[in-house]
């Protein structure tokens, strides 16, 4: 009895031992092992994966200038390939997003990440417009507090059949910061510092169109308000380049429908004329000339010859061809075309002269070549006779026939 | 027994899916309104006792853009008893004390303390159970990082919650025709001569919203409509806080320096009460 009994207490001990061992290499082979979280395919999972589309969605969209040619596009009733149109064209551009998601890069189009171990594709839904976006303008909506404008697509992830996530996508490319600083406005008559009107803009959040709205934006917004329709431009190869049919007051009604202001001469000049300094708040600002070189005589726009291609990339006056959508004449916060391309219209706020004559209609060593050199224009009409200098020098257009008038937008940060 | 187990599984699944779905809905929360301003963050909610309280409002975008307000509301319990964590979906119009007490709640679970946390981009509500087991769930808000002044438009993706019915909407403000002149336009923040500003409703204007230049600092009173400052019979633009505070004060006055701004080349400045107007 007693024997039976010692061992049945051996038996327990040995169990109960080599359980303990057990146990214990389970403890800690959980311990060692990395652990991989499996994502559930549910709501839970799915939130998981939300900042992964979010990160992906937003860089297909804002650097797909980057990432794609136009070249390469096969949508032809969508973007047609010109060799001077530049990639950023397809930037935050729905007309890229459509082309895009109907195939006309691959045949199956898709975005993808990893997860925890596992891959995942995204995909554009269809709409119930039967496209894969839809823009809606806060024009076109019955509701306060909209974004002024944005593209609405619905994304799917493959692994999660019936999930999906609704997205508003914003043209946040087309926006340049001006930095808080001291600015100075147009062209000093005199070199004396004391002539040049000084403004400041501390506290103020301005973003300036890094490029001329394009026939593209006008079609947008024409398509969502049915008294602007005859500003649509139908021929699809004319979409990336600037508009410049609209009057002056239709230009200010489609900035203040995007929810911007129509360029103002001081805020172009501030974005364009080179500081002269890195202070924020130096006491004496000189006007440049240019938007790459302080002194004119410097530069090929004090020469009478024929501007040769890598002068036209800086302005692009008469001899050059233009490019939309390219870094030409880049200004030092970012601003493309500030001297030459197209003659440019502004509100003016501090005196009658409302636009840039600086264009591919005047010779680089013309006096108009010149930042902050501003004439006149009726803002009615494109013919020679809309336009005047303001004094007794020659109106630079006579020999014209029509004169394109293309506009930029200002936008100011709330609270 | 059996009863015990399913409700000991059905309470953290409750939980779950209504965190779930909050979080669905509040991806593209793009401010935090109504904070309440008494609690401090990451201290114990205790007081008042016995009391419902709106702890803040999330405000985000639905698929149509209509725009929602959910309020996060807590029933602080008597000490030793179980509160209750909370939502309302309302009306931006609306503000969360108000609409806290409404029986419509939009997902609710048992506390018996809480805190929370607020950052940038992550909401963390920290509380205890009926067991008293601390728990701790994070919302993720990536697009409240995003939409801070000097960043107005830096974010470009905004995520949409589902719709949702009977939640009234703002009206745009303003027509395209309405200007300083026709005296038909709509306040969409007031200034007073001391520099107070009330509650900023411009995001509400259709075309757009301007400042008429009063001499404050911190800002005068703005209008929807289109800005056509400078202009004869209009508001005067601003030049610059430089020249704002150019003598040193808080506020400059039109009637006696209207240095701070500009009108158009030939017009003179007016002063109307402290506001600048060109004539």
């Amino acid at each position: 009895m007693k024997r039976s009994n010692s061992s049945s207490i051996s038996k327990i001990l040995t169990i109960l031992t080599i359980s303990s061992v057990i146990l214990g290499l389970f403890i800690l082979f959980k311990n060692v092992t990395p652990q991989s979280k499996k994502i559930t395919q549910d709501l839970k999972g799915f939130n998981l994966l939300v900042p992964e589309i979010l990160s992906v969605t937003e860089d297909f969209w804002v650097n797909a200038g980057q990432k794609f040619k136009i070249d390469e596009l096969l949508c032809p009733e969508l973007i047609l390939p010109d060799p001077q149109v530049g990639n950023r064209y397809l930037s935050c551009n729905p007309i890229f997003w459509e082309c895009f998601w109907s195939k006309g890069i691959k045949k199956n189009p898709m975005l993808s990440f990893e997860s925890e171990g596992q891959a995942f594709h995204l995909k554009s839904v269809k709409l119930d417009n039967g496209k894969f976006g839809k823009i809606i303008t806060r024009s076109s909506l019955k509701t306060g507090s909209a974004p002024d404008w944005v593209f609405q697509v619905k994304i799917e992830v493959e692994e999660f059949p019936g999930q999906t996530l609704s997205l508003g996508l914003l043209n946040t490319c087309r926006d340049r910061f001006l930095p808080e600083r001291v600015y100075a406005y147009g062209v000093s008559k005199t070199s004396r510092a004391e002539d040049v009107f000084l403004w400041d803009n501390f506290g103020r959040s301005i973003f300036v169109d890094r490029f001329p709205v394009s026939n593209r934006e006008i079609n947008d917004w024409a398509e969502n308000n049915s008294k602007y329709m005859h500003l649509k431009v139908n021929e699809i190869k004319k979409w990336p380049y600037p508009a410049a049919h609209l009057s002056y007051k239709e230009q200010v009604q489609y900035c203040a429908e995007a929810g911007a202001r129509l360029m103002e001469p001081l805020i172009f000049d501030a974005a364009s004329l080179l500081p002269s300094s890195d202070i924020y708040q130096p006491e004496v600002v000189t006007a440049s000339a240019t938007p790459w070189e302080r002194d004119r005589g410097r530069t090929f726009l004090s020469n009478e010859t024929s501007p040769t291609v890598e002068d036209c990339k800086k302005a692009a006056v008469k001899g050059c061809k233009i490019y939309p959508y390219n870094t030409n004449s880049v200004s030092w916060m970012g601003m493309s075309d500030s001297l030459g391309f197209y003659p440019e219209s502004f509100r003016s706020v501090y005196d009658r002269f409302n636009i840039k004559f600086s264009s591919i209609f005047i010779p680089a060593d013309s006096s108009w070549s010149l930042l902050g050199k501003r004439g006149i224009w009726s803002g009615e009409g494109n013919k020679p006779q809309d336009f005047s200098t303001g004094s007794i020098d020659e109106n630079p257009f006579l020999s014209f026939e029509d004169v394109p008038v293309s506009f930029r937008c200002y936008r100011e940060g709330g609270q | 027994m059996k009863r015990v187990l399913l409700f000991l599984l059905f309470l953290p699944m409750t939980l779950l899916a209504n965190t779930d779905e909050w979080q669905k809905r509040w991806w593209g929360v793009h401010s935090i309104v109504d904070l309440h301003k008494h609690y401090k963050l990451n201290e114990p909610i205790l007081e008042p006792a016995d009391s419902v309280q709106a702890l803040m409002g999330l405000v985000y975008y639905g698929e149509s853009f209509k725009i929602y307000k959910d309020c996060l509301g807590y029933e602080v319990p008597v000490n030793g008893d179980v509160g209750k964590i909370f939502v309302v979906t309302t009306s931006v119009k609306e503000t969360c004390e108000s609409v806290i007490m409404s029986e419509k709640r939009d997902g609710e679970f048992k506390a018996k303390s809480l805190s929370f946390n607020l950052n940038s981009h992550t909401l963390g509500v920290m509380f205890s159970d009926e067991k008293f087991r601390s728990k701790e769930i994070f919302f993720n808000l990536p697009n409240l990082d995003r939409q801070k002044a000097e960043s107005y438009y830096a974010r470009s993706v905004i995520i949409l919650a589902p719709d949702k019915e009977g939640i009234k909407q703002p009206h745009p403000i303003g027509k395209i025709s309405d200007s300083w002149n026709t005296k038909k336009l709509k306040n969409c923040q007031t200034a007073d001569e001391e520099c107070n500003l009330g509650t900023f409703n411009c995001n509400d204007c259709r075309f757009g919203y301007f400042e008429v230049q009063n001499g404050c600092l911190n800002g005068g009173p703005k209008y929807c409509g289109i800005d056509q400052c400078g202009e004869k019979g209009f508001p005067a633009c601003a030049r610059g806080q430089l020249y704002q505070t150019g003598s040193a004060q808080k506020k400059m006055d039109c009637r006696v320096d209207p240095s701070f701004v500009f009108c158009k080349k030939g017009l003179r400045i007016r002063c109307q009460g402290s506001l600048a107007i060109c004539d």
